[in-house]
């Protein structure tokens, strides 16, 4: 059914534009997996669970449902679970695991900014696991630039003949996350920043983020967060980068952009902080903050690395064109 | 529960408790005034900040009702010169309401330090001056030369035992530690499983404490900052039952802090575990989100 087929994570894409459409993308990947024994896993809304049985038949018996609202709640914790998940396959001795899953965007009412990131590294954190993911996405109403991020984060493209072939847009998820970042950066930072902190303790940091947030719309359970992810990353900063560490905050009325930035070179892993890593120090803080924020970008700068984090709304790309 | 929220402070006199039931008194203080049964203090004094200017303050507190005791490493006549500043001092010491020991009579030489001994000798102390018609002890111990012969760690082990021992007895304590002698980091250690604090040079913003209903209460704010004490006041604490935890006055916690209480938890297991209660909305999120946790029970209340 595929030009690819290889051991290792395939990551393909099902830009449907109908029922049909996706009925043909979907139901032959299906049933090619039940009928090679393979554990095969579906996560769609109800709608298109019913269509899949129907079109299945008795043959649906054999698929292993997944609860989407405890498994797409957040990206990144999403992330950690599905790689449990697909760990526990594999050591259970399982074959290759087949997965249809809808991934949340902002037609489904979710977000997109964590989800792209999640869609993105799932290409390199899933490799070691012989795992075949297929994403269905609905072109009718899914923005035009979700479907542009979804043809760079995905190395297969499902065809209306049900075939994956290679996608020429696929990009490097470390590059695309490096240019999503500099292209996210928020034009509030060119202005002044309302609060610079030089060398701050973690303490230093959540006080003067508080006050500053509270200046804004943003709920307390927000705030909250936001003061526990600048204290992780200043306690990153502190331990594991390289001093000065100074910290900027911005505040518009609906969020605040706080920067942080060590002049080390940052973690060698451009994915650091996607997943827990519970044997290292700072690993489980890191990924923790992903889960306190609405953006959080990792950027290495020619005088050191910058961790940023926005709270609230963030604001949209600066430019699509340095994605393109 | 609002990060950065710092808790009530004892200086202002309004964190008090009575003998029975309520908060003890915990926090940063500028001062050793206005403290007595149950109140243990740690001072750590430099250059600037002169030992008997706690001393006197907080026996002072103690001349009408107290029976007054203080232990440092020094001669009789060294001691009796640090309390000059109690105007009663003379005939205090003549009615046996004041009694002043050095540090050996007081622990026995470093080889014999027992703590079991040592607890058991206060607690029976303050026993007796209540029975002699005082209404508690007060005492004020320079444990400073204590701390340069016992490593830091038995040394927290050994205030976390006591700090329980004066929750519960007609007891003050007010230990003293020269910081030039200890170190900061020992220092900061000290401070940290005391409820009530003093050091100048050091924002130690939270702590480890003995509190009401046979729980330990952890206060403030832990980071960076407090990491390795709350790490070895977590490795001192006794593990031969289940531990209950009072989070009411933890303003925040850091995600190395948090996995702490999951290592600890972990170590309790065979005992039945860690009980938290009223733990914070963002640390009950950490820990669910992280997943299970063995020997953790996090209680309603």
């Amino acid at each position: 059914m595929t030009a690819v087929d290889r051991p290792g994570f395939m990551h393909a894409a099902a830009m449907y534009s109908s029922d049909e459409d996706f009925l043909s993308m979907v139901v032959p990947f299906l049933h090619e997996g039940l009928t090679a024994g393979e554990p095969t896993l579906l996560e769609v809304t109800a709608r298109q669970q019913g269509l899949i049985h129907d079109a299945l038949g008795d043959a649906a018996t054999g698929l292993t449902l997944l609860n989407s609202a405890d498994r797409y709640d957040q990206p990144f914790a999403a992330l950690h679970r599905n790689h449990q998940m697909f760990a526990s396959y594999r050591d259970k001795g399982a074959p290759r695991v087949r997965v249809v899953g809808q991934v949340p965007h902002p037609s489904t009412g979710a977000p997109w900014d964590g989800w792209v990131r999640y869609e993105a590294a799932i290409n390199q954190l899933y490799a070691p696991f012989d795992v075949w993911g297929l994403c269905p996405y609905d072109t009718r109403s899914t923005p035009d630039p979700v479907l542009a991020d979804v043809e760079r984060t995905h190395g297969l493209l499902a065809g209306p003949d049900g075939r994956h072939r290679p996608n020429p847009r696929y990009t490097d998820p470390a590059d695309f996350l490096a240019a999503r970042a500099q292209a996210e950066i928020d034009p509030l930072e060119d202005s002044e920043p309302a609060v610079t902190v030089a060398e701050p303790t973690p303490s230093d940091a959540r006080h003067a983020v508080a006050a500053l947030a509270r200046t804004t719309t943003l709920d307390s359970e927000a705030v909250d967060n936001l003061v526990l992810a600048v204290s992780e990353v200043v306690t990153n900063a502190t331990v594991h980068g390289q001093p000065p560490v100074d910290l900027r905050a911005w505040a518009a009325d609906d969020r605040v952009v706080v920067a942080i930035r060590d002049r080390g070179p940052g973690p060698a892993d451009p994915f650091a902080g996607y997943l827990p890593r519970t044997g290292h120090s700072g690993g489980l803080g890191l990924w923790t903050t992903h889960q306190l924020c609405s953006r959080v970008t990792l950027s290495p700068t020619p005088d050191g690395f910058t961790v940023r984090l926005v709270a609230g709304t963030p604001h949209p790309l600066r430019s699509a064109d340095i994605l393109s | 529960v609002a990060p950065g929220r710092l808790p009530k402070q004892s200086s202002d006199g309004a964190e008090r408790r009575g003998s029975h039931g309520n908060v003890r008194a915990s926090g940063r203080i500028d001062a050793a005034v206005g403290y007595g049964a149950c109140d243990h203090l740690c001072w750590v004094y430099d250059a600037r900040t002169a030992w008997p200017d706690a001393v006197i303050p907080f026996l002072h507190d103690g001349e009408a009702h107290d029976r007054l005791l203080y232990i440092a490493d020094k001669t009789e006549s060294d001691l009796l010169d640090d309390l000059e500043g109690l105007s009663s001092r003379d005939r205090m010491l003549t009615s046996g309401q004041l009694m002043v020991v050095s540090v050996t009579q007081a622990y026995g030489h470093r080889e014999g330090f027992d703590a079991g001994q040592q607890l058991a000798t206060f607690r029976s102390e303050a026993e007796s001056a209540v029975k002699a018609g005082y209404r508690s002890l007060r005492v004020v111990a320079d444990a400073s030369s204590v701390a340069t012969q016992l490593d830091t760690y038995r040394l927290v082990a050994f205030e976390l035992l006591l700090d329980a021992v004066v929750a519960q007895a007609p007891l003050s304590l007010l230990c003293g530690y020269d910081e030039q002698q200890i170190g900061r980091e020992a220092a900061r250690s000290l401070c940290f499983v005391h409820p009530l604090h003093h050091c100048r040079r050091d924002q130690v913003i939270g702590g480890l404490y003995a509190g009401d209903a046979r729980r330990w209460r952890l206060h403030g704010e832990v980071d960076l900052h407090l990491r390795e004490a709350l790490y070895m006041a977590f490795a001192a604490l006794p593990t031969t039952q289940v531990l209950h935890l009072e989070l009411a006055d933890l303003a925040f916690i850091e995600v190395a802090a948090a996995r702490a209480l999951v290592a600890l938890a972990a170590r309790l297991t065979p005992v039945g575990g860690l009980v938290l209660h009223h733990t914070p909305a963002q640390l009950r999120w950490m820990l669910e989100t992280w997943g299970e946790h063995p020997g953790l029970l996090v209680a309603d209340s």
